[in-house]
């Protein structure tokens, strides 16, 4: 990716030349935008990429101009700042809708956006909420991804969006919501647990699903997602709700030490907004369970 | 040969460009760059699917910099993926006023906006439930007749009151609703875990009707309890009575009264019909 010197600097003081006549404020703008420019250009030359973004920033504040964009872009993803990247590369496409490599650039955008991130889980080394991992399952988003008897290092690909990570072993559970941005760069993920957990099944909802358990022999409970439930052996059947009611499911219960795991999700294209009531129903659910065994 | 291709070809262009979802559009050349930043902003939220609530923000900022009928387009097309009609409405027909009368698609924007506005009603009906349980494994019924499982998705009469029932092994609830043309509600009936028990109910349109039962008096839409036999139900507003055959003391027998319009000889005439419902476990 080469930068565009020579077109935007023509740009610029044309720009510059043609207002000088009629107007003061554009001109000084548009030379000060193209001075910083030059610096970027020369910094980018002598590999100083921390430099040179910061006075394509500047130029691109000054004046916003398309290959100020795609150049700042550029040495963004040099320097591996992609989520920045995405966001220049982003507005050239706008700036520049006819450009000669709108078709090449829009590839490496979309590549950039859709990168998985990939996620080594670790536990917390604080001895109190240490959990042996090789001891554990270890699911994401609903699918168990290591089962107890498991080798470190314990690593999933995970696609830009909102994932949960459930932690799970004979006596300890606990959960994570991560949300990670296109362009992220890999990471690890600590987890922690409190010593105990009571409770035979464990209920994990990614979105806001409430359980409403209400069984013979069970006591009435609303039950949000990470809580501690108790369920006698046999089949049980649960409400799910949103701020809609949705159709209830069967979970069953092991007997003895086993749990039963269950992950609810609601199908949807978009995100719930937070302050708005629609749609005005559950939409379809996503149910996953799985019998865990020690 | 040829034009049996050409045609086969046409086809397919027209089957192709009546079909398939809204696509948000992108800024034209007539974007200042203000309006063009936070436009770009909101887009990439929308495409990440993530960061909605800004993109809204985002795409409106853009709007009141720079009227552009993209923006209010893809502000109409944001809400109708979120199903807030109402809002989808209000910027599709922002749309239409500042979109070119050339816009190739003008004419579908044009429909959808007919059926926001005036297409049949859609509701959902199932349980409210708050703070407390929500008792599960409803059936719904709605002005006497089953439509399913809750919760239930109806395409109701606008304008018209309907009554709607939710039952459970151990509860009655019901609700009284109407709706406009175009919306899409949920409705909420019950579901606290009001126990209510009786294996007999005497439901209808008549809100404040009663019944009287030997010597027995209940109110519309409130369980009561009898033993298995034959009864005869009388109410003051209606000209006919209804015959009860109780048959076991756990199955519900439902009766649904539909009260006619207009009083004759100093009552009203009605239809009812009679369901045994076998309650959910």
């Amino acid at each position: 990716m080469t930068s565009r010197v020579i077109l935007v600097l023509l740009a610029l003081t044309a720009n510059a030349g043609a207002e000088s006549k009629r107007k003061g404020t554009p001109d000084k703008y548009a030379k000060a935008a193209s001075a910083a420019f030059l610096e970027a250009v020369a910094a980018e030359e002598r590999g100083d990429l921390q430099a040179a973004s910061d006075l394509y920033a500047k130029a691109f504040e000054i004046a916003p101009h398309a290959s100020t964009a795609y150049n700042l872009a550029s040495v963004l993803l040099r320097s591996d700042r992609v989520t920045a990247a995405i966001t220049y590369f982003d507005l050239y496409l706008a700036m520049a809708p006819q450009a000669s490599d709108q078709q090449q650039v829009r590839a490496v955008l979309t590549s950039l956006e859709t990168r998985p991130v990939t996620i080594e889980i670790k536990s917390t080394d604080g001895a109190r909420e240490r959990i042996d991992l090789t001891t554990a399952y270890i699911l994401v988003d609903g699918d168990i991804i290591s089962r107890p008897g498991g080798k470190a290092p314990f690593v999933v690909k995970l696609s830009p969006g909102r994932h949960r990570i459930d932690v799970v072993t004979a006596i300890t559970s606990s959960n994570v919501e991560l949300e990670l941005e296109p362009g992220q760069p890999d990471d690890e993920l600590r987890i922690k647990a409190t010593p105990r957990r009571d409770g035979n099944v464990i209920y994990s909802a990614r979105t806001s699903i409430t359980a409403f358990i209400n069984t013979k022999g069970a006591a009435e409970k609303r039950v949000t997602s990470g809580a501690e439930v108790s369920l006698p052996p046999g089949t049980h059947r649960i409400g799910l709700a949103t701020r809609y009611e949705c159709p209830p499911i069967a979970v069953t219960v092991p007997k003895g030490d086993d749990l039963a795991y269950v992950y609810a999700e609601e199908l949807q294209a978009l995100p719930p907004v937070v302050a708005s009531s629609f749609p005005t129903r559950c939409r379809k659910l996503v149910i996953k369970q799985h019998k865990l065994t020690f | 040969m040829g034009r049996v291709c050409l045609c086969l070809l046409l086809g397919l262009i027209v089957g192709a460009a009546e079909a398939g979802p809204l696509k948000p559009k992108s800024v034209t050349k007539d974007y200042p760059y203000k309006a063009l930043e936070a436009f770009v902003h909101a887009s990439r939220c929308v495409r990440h699917q993530r960061c909605i609530q800004f993109a809204l923000n985002a795409y409106e900022s853009s709007f009141a910099e720079s009227k552009q009928a993209n923006t209010a387009f893809n502000l109409a097309e944001l809400y109708y993926r979120l199903e807030d009609r109402p809002k989808a409405l209000e910027w599709f027909k922002k749309y239409l006023e500042l979109a070119p009368t050339t816009a190739t698609d003008r004419e579908e924007i044009q429909q959808l906006v007919k059926e926001l506005e005036s297409g049949p009603p859609v509701v959902t009906v199932g349980g409210y439930f708050d703070n407390a349980t929500l008792d599960v494994d409803a059936i719904i019924l709605v002005d006497g007749d089953v439509v399913g499982p809750s919760p239930a998705t109806i395409r109701p009469t606008p304008d018209v009151e309907h009554v709607v029932e939710r039952i459970t092994a151990r509860s009655y609830d019901a609700n009284v609703f109407s709706v406009k043309s175009g919306e899409h509600n949920y409705v909420s009936v019950g579901g606290a875990m009001d126990v209510r028990p009786g294996n007999v109910v005497i439901s209808g349109n008549e809100r404040d009707a009663s019944w009287t039962i030997g010597k027995l008096r209940v109110g519309s839409r409130e369980p009561f309890q009898l033993a298995p036999g034959r009864y005869t139900a009388v109410s003051e507003q209606v000209c006919s009575s209804v015959q009860l055959e109780v048959k076991s003391a756990t199955e519900l027998l439902y009766v649904y009264v539909e009260r006619g319009l207009e009083r004759t000889n100093g009552c009203y005439s009605m239809k009812s019909r009679t369901l045994r419902l076998k309650r959910p476990q």
